[in-house]
């Protein structure tokens, strides 16, 4: 009987990583919001310390795979965006952790 | 695929992020705004017993509407909503209010004496500051632990025993206020999104 490729199986568990989630900025929004409800765009800038630009951008990419919503508000005449996840975002976001999971134990073995 | 390094650079980096996003055991000016409260209400024992009931009927439930508030604009602020937190923190106060109110009826039907509702008093809110360094930050500790103080300066009957518990509980919630760590409330600004 031959025995299962170690190699072949974490190469398996790779594959369900979600691409979109691979990044850390990306991986780190999502966790952010599922932690907390809503939070809005100067906050997630201070916690990553990312530019405005490349968030804006991570941001975008998360809202085009409908794994968030955007929600427009004024405080003080100025546009302010909170962000939510969304049931989609919160799926990915359990797929992607629980394939991390499996991947880093197999590393372990 | 990621190497194990490059993933654990990332996780540390998620986990660092994580830490940061915590939210304070409570938000500053409802610390200041008890503060100011117990600094007031808690002397009124020593010179002007009879406004006590009153005072106290009237900023208990209101300070904590008050809180609400306050920490409401201060998620708007910081730019992160925790409702559920919020809620939490809502219901736990709101009992402490509620119970207070209620123990208040027994010297008013002769159970007890008016001169137990003090000391009594000061128990519930030591138990309860306790109860919520256990859910929402040691920090909390301190005021508990002030009040139980001044359950004890109640019992021992000192010269101007509630000045002593007003200060002491004043003392407790003005060292949390600065010693809770607060997230910093950015000024608005157009966001870039």
């Amino acid at each position: 009987m031959t025995q299962p490729d170690p190699d072949a199986s974490l190469v398996a568990t790779g594959s369900q990583l979600d691409k979109l989630l691979e990044h850390r900025a990306r991986l780190t929004i999502l966790v952010l919001l599922a932690r907390h409800e809503e939070v809005n765009f100067r906050r997630l800038r201070d916690l990553l310390q990312e530019t405005d630009g490349n968030l804006g951008a991570h941001l975008r990419r998360l809202e085009d795979a409908r794994y968030l919503q955007v929600r427009k508000a004024f405080e003080r005449r100025r546009p302010i965006s909170w962000y939510a996840i969304t049931d989609l975002g919160r799926t990915a976001l359990t797929g992607h952790i629980d394939a991390l999971q499996a991947l880093t134990a197999g590393f372990r073995d | 695929m990621d190497t194990p390094r490059s993933l654990e650079q990332d996780l540390d980096y998620l986990r660092k992020v994580v830490d940061r996003s915590k939210p304070p055991a409570n938000v500053r000016s409802i610390y200041f705004f008890w503060a100011l409260a117990v600094l007031i209400g808690m002397p009124l024992g020593d010179f002007r017993p009879e406004w006590m009931p009153a005072f106290w009927m009237t900023v208990g439930p209101g300070g904590w509407l008050v809180s609400g508030f306050l920490g409401y604009r201060h998620a708007q602020r910081t730019g992160q909503q925790d409702r559920s937190l919020g809620y939490r923190q809502a219901a736990h106060w709101g009992a402490m209010v509620l119970i207070i109110s209620m123990v208040a009826l027994l010297p008013y039907k002769g159970i007890i004496a008016w001169e137990a509702m003090g000391p009594i008093v000061l128990l519930m809110l030591a138990l309860t500051y306790c109860l919520a360094a256990i859910h929402f930050g040691r920090i909390l500790l301190v005021p508990a632990l002030m009040f139980a103080l001044g359950y004890g300066t109640l019992l021992f009957s000192p010269p101007y025993p509630w000045t002593i518990v007003g200060i002491l509980g004043g003392t407790g919630l003005f060292f949390s206020a600065f010693a809770d760590r607060q997230p910093h409330a950015s000024r608005p600004r157009d966001d870039a999104a």
